[in-house]
């Protein structure tokens, strides 16, 4: 435990952590124990508790149908029969007692690499929200769920492997994102927002295609004066747009650090910045 | 944004930048520079 490894320590009245924690991992005294209830299923249960364990703690038929790939008739013997620990149970009964282990446990028997079953069940419940945001029946509706579509976008492109699968993932999560930010941002929760636009950025660090998420944090960096931060995520960004190839959009980008370096008193350098960019812009 | 939708908005920015820097001639310049543009483009954000 974090105690004996030295990790948490008492300290007074409080426990303080004594350094960063990469990765929590269930103890293995308690893996049996979690993993018991889903050993009274049936290989078809635990296979639809997996899915439904994906969903999250409730879920409705339609989502596991989606997720699961059964129909109708199909799930519902499965969700019918009477399995008081462990079995599904739907949206607006109490949360699926036996989901939350089941996913725990199956990470515990195959590593933190989730098989690629899990994956394409995460990927298809991702899809399977996506028409709430696309159809929205009020703005209430898209600010309620762009944060959970992009978190599920997130684990999906975490998730994925194969080449083509992470790129559309990481496409969708980072659109996902930005929506999710313009609500904070909006209100003027700059922190907030900024920390939606940032996590976009990131999921591009890894492959560095292009610049573009990098470029929204400097509207709200400004706000926060920040100013210092603000301009290293878009030279970031005209670094990106740079190696990418696409100059014109590291001359907008260009623009807007120009503004940057007007707002904190470098006029000059301003200018001559915006001028540039101007130029490339124009086609001078 | 196209590279000549952005053309007003950059040209609206180095407007405010040479105003606040005291050089209104050039500011002005290019204030009409982005109204021309952006009209042109019916751009209303410009």
């Amino acid at each position: 435990m974090l105690l004996d490894r030295g990790l948490l320590v008492l300290e007074g009245s409080v426990y303080r952590l004594t350094g960063p924690i990469d990765a929590l991992e269930v103890p293995e005294t308690l893996h049996a124990l979690i993993a018991a209830p889903s050993r009274r299923l049936s290989a078809e249960e635990r296979r639809l508790l997996q899915d439904a364990a994906v969903l999250g703690k409730t879920f409705t038929k339609e989502g596991l149908g989606a997720v699961s790939g059964l129909e109708e008739t199909q799930l519902e013997p499965l969700l019918r029969r009477p399995h008081a620990q462990g079995g599904p149970r739907r949206a607006g009964r109490p949360p699926l007692a036996g989901a939350r282990p089941v996913r725990i446990s199956y990470r515990i028997s195959s590593g933190t690499s989730p098989t690629r079953r899990c994956r394409s069940a995460i990927g298809a419940r991702a899809t399977w929200l996506q028409p709430t945001i696309w159809r929205p029946r009020s703005r209430a509706d898209v600010d309620e769920v762009v944060e959970v579509i992009a978190s599920h976008y997130v684990d999906a492109f975490e998730a994925a492997r194969t080449p083509r699968m992470p790129q559309r993932s990481k496409q969708k999560a980072q659109t996902m994102l930005v929506r999710a930010a313009s609500a904070p941002s909006s209100l003027g929760a700059s922190s907030e927002a900024q920390r939606y636009f940032e996590q976009a950025a990131g999921l591009n660090r890894r492959r560095r295609r292009t610049g573009r998420p990098a470029q929204p944090g400097r509207r709200d960096g400004l706000v926060r004066r920040r100013s210092r931060h603000c301009a290293r995520l878009l030279a970031e960004s005209i670094a990106l747009h740079e190696s990418a190839g696409d100059t014109h959009a590291a001359a907008r980008v260009s623009g807007r650090l120009g503004r940057v370096d007007a707002f904190t008193g470098h006029r000059d350098e301003a200018l001559a910045r915006m001028e540039r960019a101007f130029a490339v812009i124009l086609g001078r | 944004m196209s590279p000549t939708r952005a053309s007003p908005l950059l040209a609206a920015g180095l407007a405010t930048a040479y105003w606040f820097g005291g050089d209104l001639e050039r500011a002005a310049e290019m204030a009409d520079l982005a109204l021309d543009i952006g009209e042109a483009l019916a751009i209303r954000k410009a």
